[in-house]
């Protein structure tokens, strides 16, 4: 009996630990990837950025308009943003997965002329309850929340949104593949791939790079 | 025969089969098929029949593991047979996901996940009618 108990749990520590080390070695190998992947593949020259390029810290987000987990994270965005003006350039890439986010993404590439893009993703993002539901999508409402800050793209055919912004979406997706990223939202800070998705977190790697 | 030695190598199996799983889907991000989770329902449970059954002195851990791995076994194969293409792919149930024959991984030309699947409940299998044939009760 009492060797059974060892055993149990011998075994179950054994696995867990083993589990625990082959992923730490796992994701270092990963982000060595990442890392010889970076310079080509992680920032291009057509995206919606903030700041300065010359900022010390680089962030790059791969985000989906219809994701909730990234709706969640945009306040949070908002403010490192806010709370280190001027030391982060923020990128953003889209990794569309859901059936409108293609969609929702060239709308948003719409509104660049307007110079209210980053307005418009956080509502998209805001009202996303409103048009994503994935039960009972709307997407008729992309341009009706876009028209709420102010730009009008009512009278533009989806379609057509769509194949004009296709390339650099598409071109988004490829990139992303190529650095294995798999989920939205998936961040970048100073090419290297961020594992926890918390306030904290991002905070206190921006605060490490900033030292 | 020891029984108990028997449930350990069970239990073995088992929590290696269930980590490495996980290790699979969690940690590589390899999102499992529609008959890689049919599979993952008849091996968890697994770990935790063998656990108790290191503390029972019955075979009636291996009548539990029995009819979960011969069940296990059976979607395994079926598994199997799809991801070699040893029968056509057109009638696999997964239309939408991950296909359940798209080549994730392979070790030596020859370890893949259904693979390594289909060796864990064949082993479980065995081992569990290997002690139901046995005569006595109480082993």
């Amino acid at each position: 009996m009492k060797k059974n108990i060892f055993f149990l749990v011998g075994v179950i520590a054994l696995a867990v630990s083993a589990f625990y080390i082959i992923k730490t070695q796992y994701k270092e190998k990963q982000q060595e990837v990442i890392s010889t992947k970076a310079p080509d593949f992680l920032i291009r020259d057509y995206h919606p950025t903030l700041g300065d390029k010359s900022a010390p810290v680089t962030m790059v987000e791969f985000l989906d308009p219809e994701c909730e987990s990234c709706a969640a994270m945009d306040p949070v965005i908002k403010g490192l943003l806010k709370e280190f003006e001027g030391k982060i350039h923020f990128v953003v890439r889209y990794m569309p997965l859901h059936t409108n986010s293609v969609l929702a993404a060239a709308a948003l590439e719409e509104t660049r002329p307007s110079g209210k893009y980053f307005q418009a993703l956080s509502a998209l993002l805001y009202y996303q309850p409103e048009w994503a539901d994935h039960q009972n999508p709307k997407p008729e409402l992309i341009a009706v929340i876009l028209k709420r800050i102010g730009v009008d793209i009512l009278e533009s055919n989806p379609n057509k949104l769509i194949e004009k912004h296709k390339k650099n979406i598409e071109q988004d997706q490829i990139d992303a593949k190529a650095l294995g990223v798999t989920s939205t939202p998936t961040f970048f800070i100073n090419g290297e791939m961020v594992d926890g998705l918390s306030y904290t977190e991002l905070k206190a790697k921006i605060q490490g790079l900033l030292k | 025969m020891n029984k108990d030695l028997w449930t350990q190598i069970g239990f073995l199996i088992a929590v290696v089969a269930a980590t490495g799983s996980l290790f699979f889907s969690e940690v590589m991000k390899l999102p499992p098929c529609i008959l890689c989770w049919y599979q993952r329902i008849f091996m968890y449970p697994l770990v935790f029949v063998f656990a108790v059954g290191l503390f029972r002195k019955t075979k009636d851990t291996f009548i539990h593991s029995a009819v979960l791995s011969c069940t296990g076994l059976a979607i395994a194969i079926y598994h199997n047979l799809l991801y070699y293409k040893l029968i056509p792919e057109n009638i696999t149930p997964c239309t939408t996901g991950v296909s359940c024959t798209s080549k994730q991984i392979e070790w030596f030309g020859f370890i893949t996940i259904p693979f390594l699947a289909l060796v864990s409940f064949a082993l479980i299998a065995f081992i569990s009618i290997l002690i139901l044939n046995k005569k006595d009760n109480q082993i």
